[in-house]
């Protein structure tokens, strides 16, 4: 099966030679689709870095970002508008809803800025407003919805388009357990129900149990990688293997007193 | 959808900066009223009366217009700026979305000609409004019976007014979305404060003050002796020394902030915070503090000139208007007679005999 997206050595570098700060040092991996992958690293490790040069809101410095099997790099105008409207989508820690937008329109904008005619938007957002419990608030505005609503409202915009992959830049960060916890089952249903490719970045390791596969990142460079042994694997299991490697992230032992 | 959200993002526009959109609708008011001013009834009587005063008054409202144009700029510019640098994450968002970078400066013009259009069609009926109450005022105050009024809308004010008013904004936006459209999207999600750039060495502020002080220092000199006024060269040279100084200045004076944050010690903890607040919000947008600080000098010097022009004209010219007596008596000794016995000789300067001539058949 041929990988959806693969990043090839890729690197991020900011500031100049002397004082240079190393964000991305030669990042190498694949995602294959219907894939729901991890990436997790502590605070200042490159994981959002990552994100953001593979959804094109920074350039990297260097290295390749293949999707489709086309060179997102060179992307400009309307392919690179169209890549980013039709090929991800994009999920915020903040949620970023519009907030002069009700919950539909807001879902709906994607479509409207893309022509999509509105009887197949009508028909999917009803869909995705169903299986994301958010149909109550389609025509409610940001100001009157809840945390965990808004995170979903976000999700389905996210996902109108059905983009080929969904990248979400901590989701769970804004969020109390329980929406956390509703809005994790909702991104993995949306991944064994409708195939869809996540790619999720989190230092939260509930979130991360919910993935099939997980990457670590430190200091720009991807050090370890989990994979959960489905269906002899339990959730629970696999939490407890990430907690001992983010533990190993954080020195192990080396700085307990 | 689109159109919606325009509309939509016009109005929280207006309702959000309500003190920028009223700056707008009195500017409004104020170039129709003095475009329609020859219309005005009291202006057409004058022009019958004395109409070389009134031509002089006339022809130099387009240079008033003109300056005033020019000065509504810099407030269109910088509040649409802080408009727009407030919105940096939302358009943000919207290039995320997918949003192309020409659509997004087409949506930004679009609130911006709404906007525009809400002004014009809430300022123009105000403006038409209160130029005919000043014209029925100002007409009972010179003493004229008013018998009966017609409303008397000048198009070519309307015109004029919208034309300018246009064409400031779209000047001041085509300036702003060419920033925006350059920045990748990662700068517009990220809020820098405005003025974080890299700090030079203080070396670099002391010599940009000391110089920006000498420039000053020789334009005022050349304006205030005269030298200035000798050849448009010189004049030239003034205003290029006095507005490089003026940035120079400003830029310069981080330094002195600088030092006095630094002075003020370990026990003045709220006094440094307060030199820093002023260090980052104010000294180091230099630039805007220049051009406001030269926009009030302006201003002032208009403000000025009004003044002394006013002053010169009530000067040189004592009579405001011209009486004609019609005498059957011919004698100018009659007339005086009369006029002293009601007591109103002394309200006139000179009295002199006019006789005129009527010429029967073909006339001139």
């Amino acid at each position: 099966m041929n990988s959806i997206l693969e990043i090839e050595n890729l690197c991020k570098y900011y500031g100049k030679p002397e004082n240079q700060t190393k964000a991305l040092d030669g990042v190498t991996f694949q995602v294959m689709p219907g894939e729901f992958l991890g990436i997790m690293g502590s605070s200042g490790s490159g994981k959002s870095t990552l994100l953001n040069c593979i959804a094109t809101v920074i350039q990297p410095t260097g290295g390749k970002i293949i999707m489709g099997r086309r060179e997102i790099q060179s992307l400009k105008g309307s392919d690179l508008a169209e890549y980013r409207g039709k090929h991800i989508g994009y999920l915020f820690q903040n949620f970023e809803l519009l907030d002069n937008l009700t919950g539909r329109e807001n879902i709906l904008l994607p479509l409207s800025l893309h022509n999509i005619p509105k009887s197949e938007s009508d028909k999917r957002i009803t869909e995705l407003a169903s299986y994301l419990e958010i149909t109550d608030v389609l025509d409610k505005f940001p100001s009157q919805m809840a945390g965990g609503q808004k995170q979903r409202v976000a999700a389905a915009r996210a996902m109108i388009l059905n983009p080929s992959i969904i990248l979400a830049d901590e989701p769970t960060g804004a969020l109390d357990s329980k929406n956390a916890k509703l809005l994790m089952e909702k991104l993995l249903g949306l991944n064994q129900e409708y195939n869809a490719t996540i790619l999720m970045v989190t230092h939260d390791s509930n979130a991360a149990s919910y993935c099939k596969r997980i990457l670590f990142i430190q200091d720009g460079v991807i050090f370890h990688e989990l994979r959960r042994n489905i269906p002899e694997e339990s959730q629970q299991a696999f939490y407890e293997r990430i907690l001992k490697v983010m533990a190993q992230l954080g020195g192990g032992t080396a700085n307990v007193l | 959808m689109f159109f919606e959200l325009v509309s939509r993002n016009s109005k929280r526009s207006r309702k959000e900066n309500g003190l920028f959109f009223a700056s707008l609708l009195i500017s409004i008011v104020a170039f129709y009223n003095i475009l329609s001013l020859s219309k005005q009834d009291v202006m057409i009587f004058l022009t019958k009366l004395e109409s070389a005063a009134v031509n002089k008054l006339l022809t130099m409202i387009p240079l008033f217009y003109g300056m005033t144009l020019f000065i509504l700029f810099f407030l269109v510019y910088f509040a649409s700026k802080f408009q727009l640098e407030r919105r940096k994450h939302e358009f943000g968002i919207y290039l995320m979305m997918g949003m192309r970078r020409s659509k997004l400066i087409f949506m930004l013009l679009a609130e911006d000609f709404r906007s525009s259009i809400m002004a014009l069609f809430t300022g123009l009926p105000i403006a038409i409004l209160l130029s005919e109450f000043i014209s029925l005022v100002t007409a009972r105050l010179v003493g004229l019976g008013i018998v009966g009024h017609q409303i008397s809308i000048s198009f070519q004010a309307i015109l004029w007014t919208a034309i300018g008013f246009y064409l400031i904004k779209l000047i001041a936006f085509i300036i702003l979305s060419g920033k925006i459209a350059r920045q990748e999207i990662g700068s517009l999600l990220v809020e820098t404060p405005e003025g974080a750039k890299k700090d030079l060495p203080s070396i670099v502020y002391a010599l940009a003050l000391s110089v920006g002080v000498i420039f000053l220092a020789a334009a005022y000199g050349m304006a205030i002796s005269g030298l200035a006024w000798h050849e448009v060269d010189k004049m030239g040279l003034t205003l290029i020394l006095g507005f490089t100084g003026t940035l120079l200045l400003f830029f310069g004076f981080r330094v002195i902030m600088g030092f006095l944050a630094k002075r003020s010690g370990n026990d003045q903890k709220l006094l440094a915070f307060t030199f820093r607040q002023l260090q980052e919000n104010v000294i180091h947008r230099s630039t805007t503090l220049a051009i406001s600080s030269l926009l009030i000098l302006a201003a002032l010097c208009c403000f000025g000139a009004g003044v002394a022009i006013a002053q010169f004209y009530s000067e040189s010219e004592e009579h405001v208007l011209d009486y004609t007596f019609d005498s059957t008596s011919q004698d100018m000794a009659v007339v005086k007679e009369t006029l002293a016995s009601q007591k109103l000789d002394l309200l006139f300067s000179e009295l002199f005999e006019m006789r005129v001539v009527y010429s029967i058949g073909r006339g001139l």
